[in-house]
């Protein structure tokens, strides 16, 4: 799970060009939207583009979406769980 | 009514007000010399690293032009720009991420009057605006529709010029702030002849 979660957070800073963060500044429990990170709707599209790409997960209904990216934590349990690859 | 400040970004140097302010010494590409221009003038947008091309340029540029903390009226703020690009280099690289999944961060970014949206977003600005796409640069229009809005509406200040991308070589921000108070020895007539001039610089 360690793993995933930094690999994930490599991945969210290059995807979503956080220029000014690094894996160490993000907390995995911190929320991804709002006063965490404070992505928007965009990002909250690529993050899903992301799943895809990365895990060959298709997030099929959307209100799950709040759940899942709540934070990196959150993402990376849906991860483990649903990945194809 | 006044041009009181303009700024000229090219792939070689930063000029303000026709004086450089910055010179790209070491060719830097497109992404690497705007992110020094950003460092340089200590903004702290991190929208900015998401922007595409266009609206990097166009976005450095304005802030450049407004410094810090600039004394407008939000309400009467309005945008005239222009080019000829459109955003066709954004453009081609949606059209190549759709052969895999394409990315909505992109699309978002097809439009050339966008990068008057990031602008009027960071500055809270909510005036007229308008993106125009010329074959070349027209002075004569841009003072045209310039004119226009400040003879019909409360405009107090306008953002406007030319925002170009062809390519991460070959690009250009030419963008000036008119107002209808002169507020600097600098200053210049706003008209046709002024606006070329700054296109010059």
């Amino acid at each position: 799970m360690a793993e995933l979660i930094s690999s994930l957070k490599e991945q969210i800073i290059e995807q979503l060009n956080l220029e000014d963060l690094t894996p160490e500044d993000i907390d995995e429990k911190d929320p991804l939207f709002g006063d965490g990170l404070g992505l928007d709707s965009i990002d909250a599209l690529e993050l899903i583009v992301l799943l895809e790409r990365e895990y060959g997960i298709k997030v099929e209904n959307p209100a799950d979406g709040k759940k899942i990216f709540y934070s990196i934590e959150t993402m990376a349990d849906f991860i483990e769980k649903n990945r194809k690859k | 009514m006044y041009i009181n400040q303009y700024v000229c970004i090219s792939p070689d140097k930063v000029t303000i007000n026709n004086e450089s302010s910055i010179i790209n010494e070491e060719k830097s590409d497109f992404r690497v010399f705007t992110k020094q221009i950003y460092r340089s003038y200590a903004l702290q947008y991190p929208k900015f690293f998401k922007m595409d091309e266009h609206s990097r340029l166009g976005f450095l540029a304005a802030s450049l032009l407004l410094g810090p903390e600039p004394e407008l009226e939000n309400e009467n703020t309005a945008m005239v720009m222009m080019n000829a690009e459109s955003t066709l280099f954004t453009d081609s690289q949606y059209k190549e991420s759709i052969s895999g999944i394409p990315s909505p961060a992109l699309f978002v970014y097809t439009l050339p009057n966008i990068v008057m949206g990031e602008i009027a977003i960071k500055y809270k600005f909510k005036g007229e605006n308008i993106f125009l796409v010329e074959p070349a640069f027209e002075a004569q229009k841009l003072y045209d529709h310039t004119s226009l809005i400040f003879d019909t509406t409360p405009t107090q200040s306008c953002i406007a010029g030319w925002v170009n991308v062809e390519s991460t070589k070959n690009y250009l921000a030419v963008l000036y702030l008119v107002e209808r108070i002169a507020n600097s020895q600098k200053c210049i007539t706003f008209d046709p002849t002024n606006i070329e001039k700054t296109f010059q610089s």
